[in-house]
């Protein structure tokens, strides 16, 4: 993939053209050549320019928008945003809600998860873009060689897999996750919370992440490492580049991956298992619970834009359903519209899109609270410290929960 | 005549007081004032005055002190181990030998690899799958089973300090370098004509001379280790089980993470204060009359 | 058998440092997919430079990776080097003024070296954002230069004047008695008896500058201005870490720090004991 790069040009033009609205944004290192070029054909649309400043990924875009936000918000028009950011920045009145623009049309055709990650209070702040969440994938050949068909759908039949796999010699740990004390652990611990049917909070934001399910899904982590061996005890220290190697080493048989997995298992530069890694349904308690957790993005509108109405015509030439067709066509960008889903054009480009878009209907957000950060990294060392046996589930899991009301009192 | 060299003197420095009050005044009392409220970010930022309790709340936070005490083994190791091999590198490094240069340069080299990237590579040294480390131990045959070094929460601590060891020493050898040329060659000449041995001289020469430059070492590696930030967030997280987390990855999280920036500079506060004492400590310690501060 | 000893440590030390930088070295010339044959047999099975030649052959007309790193890797060493020269020649002077001029800021400055080292950019950059946002001195490197000689000062001052305080007076009073200025004394003769001093100030000043990220990457916003750790950090990818990339970049970045030590560094080995105050 080749990385383009636009220099932003902040005086020189202005001085010519402060009639001519231009907006500017803040955007990481990848697919930069497909966004320049995008910005082309908004300029030769509309004749607005779009300057880009590049940063690198997460933390660091947070430390430039914060900055900038303090000092009135005008530095980016629009900026990308994450779905865990939403609350925080709604909060504290960074971001300009969409609703007006936000036509029927647009809301029946987004993926409801996808479009729930940018809403917040009952009103929008981002049209859906990159919508990722973490599929389930699984090397059909490996499974194959132990006279599996397809893959189990409860995590008991997993672990009978699992088993079988290693006792054969096929691989030595059939499965490795991205649980090291970061904010990875917890994107694996809501997907696996609630394929035991458990979740976060009550609509009073009372934690009943603790409860018997809370502590199944933490003792079947556990379990996982240190009772059945199936999962690579390295998996407290990795996330997921290191996941991501193993798969592409063929070392494991199994794991969790985001954005579109066979993408890069398919290709011969990355990965040993050309062709043979396949899309699956994430397993569960009862099968019933396929969940996975979302990752979803979408551009937003900073309060401080002199052109509220410019900004919102270019997110949804860039983020609407015939620019998200566009960006996954040419960069594979997870769309998160339904009609990009059900386009022809777009399943034909690479495999599994099909099953991907089964378990898009089964998407499970984390918590959506301004202190959602703080939680998190409370969290992820709870549950370190049960998953390395210094405390049990379920005491972890309470002091966690105690955290979290304290933070959200804190909040009030 | 004393009054225009003090003139003078007050002359050449004002470039220097001009410059770092013009930029660091204003944040650093800025961050002073913050500490003393409740700061919510906004579209302005908001202040709520709430006294010390910033500081109260850092003091009664067991979770904190986990953070300063795990701080504390990497300054320790630093001040007990890394100076001590600073200064027997410097001594390998201060004889006539060929390729001096090329040697040196080689020693300087961990202290010149970007933060970012000497972090990533010992998380994939010590990768317990794929790194050198173990691959290197098992084909020797040293260990029959993979260690998890970055997982075991009684190996990750000590992991990172020997990555961090290993970048921070070098800054040891050049100080301890630069202050053996300040010792005047006739010393060891007199005492070599006294028959004085190789250990003697530097027991007795070396090593007192060395006094201000110890000196400089232990203030200096107390203030940079304490604020050692990269190594943790990069390679693991503060895990396993908040057995690596540090004090500047908390500063950072409350900051930048939960935008609590009247915590973060409390916290900052906190650690200055005590590493001030610390400093002060020193110097009631190593008092002669070179020194330092 | 002391010689050999000797040479034993030292090839012990060699080997230490060596090694973890023969790693980065290697991880940058190996495929991605190679990594763990790589950390095996010591090599990359298929060694390649395609890394290094993506970012040497990075043309402005695509404003690729590559292009941004040569242009940033030029900011910084520019930076940098502006800084080192700027904080030596501050710091030279101010400590002259206190070891022989008796200016009574000795506290001051040491005081200030804690306070500068010790509170992390975390809290300073937020405020110093909004300060140079407010003179319109945002994305210049002008900025930076500003900042980091500020950040560097007092401890450029500190080791600058420990070192002058151990040199003899009695070279420089029979200087001023000749007829020398306090300025030409100082240029003359502390300056040149001090080289390890300004190698070790220097070293650290350059370093320093070379390797902040924080400041950086809050103030610029585009190539104008934006440095080489900022550059680098972009080569993390969201989920996934290019460690090829990384380690190129790494290496690549290495190179200017170790040429200017390489220049410098006989000034770390020369000095008194040359035996320029023998009289």
């Amino acid at each position: 993939m080749r990385k383009l790069f636009l220099l932003t040009v902040f005086l020189g033009l202005v001085v010519f053209s402060f009639a001519v609205v231009e907006l500017n944004t803040i955007l990481g290192p990848s697919d930069l050549d497909y966004y320049i070029k995008k910005n082309q054909e908004f300029y030769d649309k509309y004749g607005i320019r779009v300057n880009i400043t590049v940063v690198p990924y997460g933390r660091d875009q947070n430390a430039k928008l914060i900055a900038s936000m303090l000092a009135g918000g005008s530095q980016y028009d629009v900026f990308v945003i994450d779905c865990v950011e939403v609350p925080k920045y709604v909060e504290a009145g960074w971001v300009l809600p969409i609703d007006e623009w936000l036509t029927e049309d647009l809301k029946k055709d987004a993926i409801p998860f996808a479009l729930d990650g940018m809403a917040y209070k009952g009103k929008w702040y981002g049209l859906p873009f990159i919508s990722e969440w973490k599929s389930f994938v699984y090397n059909r050949e490996i499974i194959k060689k132990v006279g599996y068909d397809e893959f189990p759908k409860t995590w008991d039949g997993v672990v009978e897999l699992a088993k079988k796999l290693q006792d054969a010699g096929l691989v030595k740990y059939a499965s490795a996750w991205s649980w090291a004390q970061k904010e990875s652990l917890i994107c694996d611990f809501v997907a696996i919370l609630s394929s035991f049917g458990g979740k976060f909070f009550d609509e009073n934001l009372d934690p009943v992440f603790n409860n018997e399910k809370g502590v199944q899904a933490v003792q079947f982590m556990i379990d996982m490492i240190h009772k059945y061996k199936i999962v690579n005890p390295a998996s407290l220290g990795w996330t997921e580049t290191e996941v991501d190697k193993a798969m592409y080493n063929n070392d494991i048989a199994f794991g969790m991956k985001w954005g579109l997995p066979l993408v890069d298992l398919d290709n011969p530069e990355l990965s040993k298992g050309v062709g043979q890694w396949e899309i699956g349904l994430m397993p569960s308690v009862d099968g019933e619970h396929p969940y996975t957790v979302s990752g979803p993005m979408g551009w937003a509108i900073s309060y401080g834009t002199k052109h509220p109405k410019e900004a919102f015509e270019y997110i949804k030439f860039l983020a609407g359903p015939e620019g998200a067709l566009d960006a996954a066509l040419q960069a594979g960008l997870v769309p998160g519209w339904k009609s990009v889903w059900e386009n022809p054009e777009y399943l034909k480009t690479v495999r599994g899109l099909d099953m991907m878009y089964k378990q898009a209907m089964y998407v499970v957000h984390r918590p959506r609270v301004p202190w959602y950060l703080e939680f998190s990294s409370v969290l992820q060392e709870e549950l370190h410290k049960a998953l390395t046996l210094k405390k049990s589930p379920k005491e972890a899991l309470d002091d966690a929960a105690k955290a979290a009301i304290k933070l959200r009192e804190e909040y009030k | 005549m004393e009054r225009r060299k003090r003139t003078l003197g007050y002359l050449i420095i004002l470039p220097a007081i001009l410059i770092i009050v013009f930029v660091l005044l204003f944040p650093l009392l800025y961050a002073l004032y913050l500490s003393f409220f409740k700061v919510t970010l906004g579209r302005q930022i908001k202040l709520d005055f709430v006294g010390i309790k910033n500081f109260i709340d850092i003091f009664s936070d067991s979770d904190w002190w986990k953070s300063f005490l795990n701080t504390i083994y990497f300054v320790l190791s630093d001040i007990l181990v890394g100076i001590p091999l600073g200064f027997i590198s410097a001594l390998l490094l201060n004889k006539k030998i060929r390729l001096k240069a090329l040697v040196l340069s080689i020693v300087l080299l961990p202290y010149i690899l970007p933060p970012i990237v000497h972090a990533l590579i010992w998380k994939w040294a010590f990768n317990s799958d794929y790194g050198f480390i173990n691959m290197t131990l098992m084909s020797l045959g040293i260990i029959k089973n993979n260690v998890y070094w970055l997982t075991n929460p009684n190996l990750a601590l000590p992991a990172l300090i020997v990555a961090n060891l290993w970048q921070g020493t070098a800054f040891a050898t050049i100080v301890y370098l630069g202050g053996m040329k300040s010792i005047p060659s006739e010393l060891y000449e007199a005492s070599q004509i006294d028959g004085a041995s190789n250990w003697q001289q530097i027991r007795f020469i070396t090593i007192p001379m060395l006094r201000p430059f110890t000196n400089l070492l232990l203030v200096m590696k107390t203030i940079m280790t304490f604020k050692i930030f990269e190594l943790v967030y990069a390679v693991t997280g503060g895990g396993p089980a908040g057995t690596t987390k540090v004090v500047s990855y908390s500063i950072y999280k409350s900051a930048f993470e939960a935008f609590k920036f009247g915590k973060a500079s409390a916290m900052s506060y906190t650690l200055l204060g005590i590493v001030a004492v610390i400093v002060l400590f020193y110097q009631k310690l190593f008092k002669t009359e070179n020194e330092i501060l | 058998m002391r010689r050999t000893i000797w040479i034993v440590f030292l090839i012990i030390l060699v080997l230490i440092s060596g090694i973890p930088i023969y790693w980065t070295f290697v991880t940058s010339i190996s495929e991605d997919k190679d990594l763990v044959e790589t950390s095996s047999r010591w090599f990359p099975p298929s060694p390649t430079f395609s890394n290094y030649k993506e970012i040497f052959s990075a043309s402005k007309q695509f404003y690729s990776v590559g292009y941004e790193f040569k242009i940033t890797l030029l900011n910084s060493s520019l930076v940098s080097l502006t800084v080192t020269v700027l904080c030596l020649t501050i710091a030279s002077l101010a400590a002259y003024s206190i070891e022989r001029l008796k200016v009574p800021l000795r506290k001051a400055i040491s005081f200030s070296v804690v306070l500068t080292q010790m509170l992390p950019p975390v809290i300073l950059v937020i405020p110093i954002y909004l300060l140079f946002g407010r003179l319109g001195l945002l994305n210049r490197k002008l900025s930076l230069i500003i900042i980091y000689t500020a950040l560097n000062l007092p401890f450029s001052i500190w080791i600058l004047s420990s070192y002058f305080r151990r040199l003899p007076v009695s070279v420089e009073e029979a200087a001023i008695i000749d007829g020398c200025g306090y300025l030409e004394t100082l240029w003359r003769i502390v300056v040149p008896l001090s080289k390890p001093a300004f190698f070790t100030a220097g070293i650290f000043v350059f370093l320093a500058a070379w390797n902040e990220f924080l400041i950086s990457l809050v103030l610029t916003t585009d190539l104008t201005a934006k440095t080489l750790p900022v550059a680098i950090a972009e080569f993390m990818g969201r989920y996934y870490t290019d460690y090829p990339l990384m380690c190129t970049a790494g290496i690549i970045s290495m190179t200017p720090p170790i040429i200017f030590a390489s220049i410098f560094q006989r000034y770390l080995v020369e000095g008194l004991a040359q035996g320029a105050v023998k009289e």
